[in-house]
């Protein structure tokens, strides 16, 4: 599952957006997150509609550089959510597994592992800021827009310093337990493409196949 | 380094005044100086791991969480990209008085540069993050001395990462306009439109976003007084 | 096994040393515990002997020599110190670190590079000793309950087979039978011959496994007592020591109310009955027919409760039982079917995120500026009809760091800021989120003083906690939740 994600990853080119897009979905759909399998075509689908129709509708240079963004934004999206399902399904040690098997330097690895551990902690504490702001009257769309530099600075001070203490533990318990330790790790559970990676990567083909023998009607 | 055998009782009776280096102190401290001469050592320790991913995951989240504010008011949508710069400079700032050797501002923008891969950047970009971030760590850790203006300057040329995602907006331009939406518009439609990415917009973007993490090094150098510094954090 | 000679540490920035000249000895196979009231150094003492202390501290100075089976800690590195030393940190849940129970028991000894099969076999093993309570190796460890969430993480630090266990307050968060649990977790542990250590304030269930106790005060060895010295005293001898033997829950009458996330039967049937309230039928926060869903499962359901106005309502509940969720319904910060009314009158989301407040449980979450005056200001700002900020501060004895920035406090003087900012600002609804963890325990009266205070303000006021001490100290009555779907392992 995980070889699959990282390899589609990039796609290149417009033309590979809507196969991202059902990918994503369809990913989304296997691990029941209804939000997102339903959220990710309707977000294309507007993008594109930007992207490509709102040029056909008033023809104007700034029209045309939105609409360039657009399109860009729709890519970005697309692969968002085959990102998102990584984020969602992978635990740090099959992660790091995984990163190892494919011979990433140590550092590289171990790093990645934990910003997969510490992305649920941060975003936690980024959100308890925002409640706590939102509570006090500080987090109003007016008074961002008067003090922007002031309102930001006021939620990534404590963003952060919350943020450095919920990480001391985690960081000082797993060092204990050895992480980023010289030693050479092992995997309990080697990374192995089994069957449900067969299945995704003949989808993948696929969908590719089909991207490639429809002729460009928009891209 | 040492491994579990070389502890005998000799070395345990030794008294130890053990003080773990201070910051500003150049790579090495009391640790006995790793090959490769002082500074230029890329043998992480875990924490120094730990410390860029922690801080790599604050970065992207502060960039995201203003990114996330050009949802709530359409006033702050053309100032987004800007105003990243600028935030961001915050936890970069923090995250340099946490630098111990060269290596980990590298490291640290090849983080970044990995996570945006993922999230759908371009391979260019990713790595014109990568190769702005050894610049920023040559810049920040080859000098004697960690000056404040060497911490902004880093910032400045980091955040000129921020400018790479933009490369294949004008390097895919041909293929862009060569689609079939634009046919029935005319040449010289698509001309003006042309014109509009043209190179000189590319500079003053660039030049745009180079001032912005030249702001951003700045607020990041008075947030680390104003509140980090006082705090006991940094 | 453990040999600590002239111990003395001092924290960056501090003025006194947090331990002096400690002379410590472990036999092998032993079970310490070091005691002492909060803020004594026990923890400390326990952060030399797994290396954090030097090893994880930026700045501060160590002097003398700890060693533990013949290393010299301060020579060593971190993960040398690991693999001979398992540390279980006060909060089993902020340090795991992977996904589920298998992953983590086999976190260690993959770092460590334990050949795989040997890796299976012991996870194997473990789970099967702490699978006879249901436990499967694939249960996801964020929703266990706290007394799982220990026993996983005592099994995960203890999974490479290190020589020493270190646990530092395991019986904090726990309910009583799950230190039950503990207590035989331990001596399997002891039994097996592992050498450990416990940093504890809460003594009774060690009684018959400890082999010392050492008492700690200032940061210096008080007193030490032998296993008979220390089963012969009274838990009054124990309370002259600033320490506890057993902790009974506080006796708090039961708010009435209905609905499917209440503990039933009612632990006092008698006080449900709505006229022994005091105040009048439409005073106070009324929860009508409110349930919350996550991700398709309830997680909150409460037909109907009010919470008295001028009253402290203690919300108590296992992990996962909706308190949190409950105090961010009644915040306003998330939404829910059903209505919330204030004196009878029904309040928007948005209305409510006006007029309530919470003190966090980490509370640098809500300390926005860069002094203690002008975090006072900017809670005072556009209300003329607050107390006078000067009056605030002097009443929570902050006057002398209003200059001080509000992240360079301690624990309990950020508490009394935000209590400050939330007293000045004139909130209805206050919530209070765990106020005594992470605070010194010498504090436990001013802090109940503080939400006394409020609630004689006439705010409506709840507060969540598993502090039975905090708890009889400050609650006037008490809701009791429970998970409404099953978890896992209850």
């Amino acid at each position: 599952m995980l070889a699959v994600s990282l390899t589609v990853m990039s796609p290149d080119g417009s033309r590979f957006v809507p196969a991202a897009l059902v990918l994503g979905a369809a990913l989304a759909l296997s691990e029941r997150a209804w939000g997102r399998a339903v959220g990710l075509p309707l977000v294309g689908a507007a993008l594109a509609v930007g992207g490509w129709l709102a040029p056909l509708w008033w023809p104007h240079p700034l029209v045309a550089v939105l609409a360039l963004v657009c399109s860009f934004t729709v890519r970005l999206v697309a692969c968002c959510g085959v990102g998102a399902h990584l984020i969602a399904t992978t635990s740090p040690t099959a992660l790091s597994a995984a990163l190892r098997a494919m011979r990433a330097p140590r550092a590289v690895a171990v790093t990645m592992a934990v910003m997969l551990r510490f992305f649920p902690v941060v975003a936690h504490e980024a959100g308890a800021v925002l409640d706590a702001m939102r509570l006090r009257g500080l987090a109003g769309a007016g008074r961002l827009a008067r003090h922007p530099i002031l309102s930001l600075e006021r939620f990534t001070v404590p963003m952060i310093a919350a943020s450095l203490r919920a990480s001391e533990d985690l960081s000082a318990g797993a060092i204990l337990r050895g992480l980023g330790s010289r030693r050479r790790p092992t995997a309990a559970y080697p990374p192995r493409l089994g069957w449900p990676d067969g299945a995704v990567g003949l989808a993948v083909g696929g969908l590719v196949a089909l991207t490639l023998s429809v002729p460009p009607v928009l891209a | 380094m040492s491994d579990l055998h070389n502890s005998d009782g000799s070395q345990a009776d030794q008294v130890i005044v053990a003080t773990a280096a201070p910051l500003a102190d150049s790579a090495g401290g009391a640790a006995p100086t790793p090959p490769g001469g002082p500074g230029l050592s890329i043998r992480f320790s875990a924490r120094d791991l730990v410390n860029v991913a922690i801080f790599g995951v604050i970065f992207i989240v502060v960039i995201w969480a203003v990114g996330m504010l050009g949802v709530i008011s359409p006033l702050v949508w053309l100032l987004i990209t800007p105003l990243q710069i600028v935030i961001a400079g915050i936890p970069f700032a923090l995250f340099l008085t946490r630098v111990k050797h060269a290596g980990m501002i590298s490291l640290f923008a090849l983080i970044i540069a990995l996570f945006f891969l993922f999230s759908g950047n371009s391979p260019i970009s990713t790595v014109g993050i990568a190769l702005l971030g050894v610049l920023a760590d040559l810049i920040f850790t080859t000098g004697r001395s960690r000056s404040k203006g060497r911490a902004v300057l880093a910032y400045t040329v980091f955040s000129l990462g921020f400018f790479t995602p933009f490369l294949p907006l004008f390097i895919d331009r041909e293929a862009y306009f060569a689609t079939a939406v634009w046919e029935p518009m005319g040449q010289a439609y698509v001309e003006a439109t042309d014109r509009l990415l043209s190179l000189p917009v590319l500079g003053l973007l660039a030049l745009a976003i180079g001032a912005a993490g030249l702001a951003g090094g700045l607020i990041g150098s008075a947030t680390l007084r104003k509140h980090f510094v006082r705090a006991g954090l940094a | 096994m453990i040999r600590l000679r002239e111990v003395s540490w001092t924290y960056p920035h501090a003025v006194r040393p947090s331990l002096r000249d400690i002379d410590l000895k472990v036999a092998a196979g032993q079970l310490v515990v070091l005691c002492g009231a909060s803020g004594c150094g026990k923890s400390t003492l326990l952060r030399t002997l797994n290396g954090l202390i030097p090893h994880f501290q930026d700045e501060g100075v160590l002097s003398g020599t700890v060693s533990v089976g013949g290393l010299a800690l301060q020579r060593a590195e971190l993960d040398q110190i690991g693999l001979l030393t398992g540390t279980v940190l006060q909060h089993p849940r902020r340090q795991f670190f992977t996904d589920t129970v298998a992953e983590e028991l086999a976190f260690a000894m993959e770092n460590f590079g334990f050949p795989a099969p040997d890796i299976r076999t012991r996870v194997t093993q473990l789970s099967a000793q702490l699978g006879q309570g249901g436990l499967t190796p694939g249960t996801s460890l964020g929703r266990l309950s706290g007394g799982w969430q220990q026993r996983v993480a005592i099994a995960a630090a203890w999974a490479h087979r290190p020589a020493v266990l270190l646990l530092d307050e395991p019986s904090s968060n726990l309910s009583a039978e799950a230190v039950d649990q503990l207590a035989q977790t331990l001596g399997q542990l002891k039994a097996e011959g592992v050498t450990i250590v416990v940093a504890e304030h809460r003594l009774r269930y060690l009684q018959d496994l400890a082999d010392r106790l050492v008492i700690l005060c200032d940061g210096a060895i008080a007193a030490e007592w032998s296993a008979a010295e220390f089963r012969a005293a009274s838990d009054q001898r124990l309370a002259e020591q600033g320490l506890r033997g057993e902790v009974c829950p506080a006796p708090l009458p039961a708010l009435p109310a209905t609905g499917a996330s209440l503990v039933q039967p009612w632990p006092e049937p008698c006080s449900a009955d709505p006229s022994a309230l005091p105040v009048g039928p439409s005073s106070g926060l009324e929860l009508d027919q409110v349930v919350c869903r996550l991700g398709g499962r309830r997680v909150l359901d409460l037909a109907q409760v009010r919470f008295p106005a001028g009253q402290v309502t203690a919300v108590r509940g296992v992990n996962g039982s909706g308190k949190s969720t409950l105090a961010r319904i009644v915040t306003g910060l998330r939404a829910a079917s059903g209505q919330v009314k204030l004196d009878g009158r029904p309040l928007s989301r948005r209305t409510r995120q006006r007029i309530s407040a919470i003190v966090m449980q980490d509370v640098q979450r809500q300390l926005f500026t860069d002094s203690v005056q002008a975090e006072i200001e900017l809670a005072a700002s556009g209300r003329p009809d607050s107390p006078s900020p000067a009056a605030v501060l002097d009443s929570l004895d902050l006057t002398d760091l209003a200059d001080r920035h509000p992240l360079s406090l301690s624990g309990g003087q950020q508490q009394r800021l935000v209590v400050a900012t939330v007293r000045l600002s004139g909130h209805r609804v206050v919530v209070f989120d765990e106020p005594s963890s992470g605070v010194d325990r010498r504090h436990l009266g001013s802090i109940s003083h503080q939400i006394r205070q409020v609630a004689a303000s006439g705010a409506v006021v709840l507060l969540i906690s598993h502090d039975e001490d905090l708890l009889a100290l400050a609650g006037d009555n008490q809701l009791t939740l429970r998970p409404v779907a099953d978890l896992d392992l209850g």
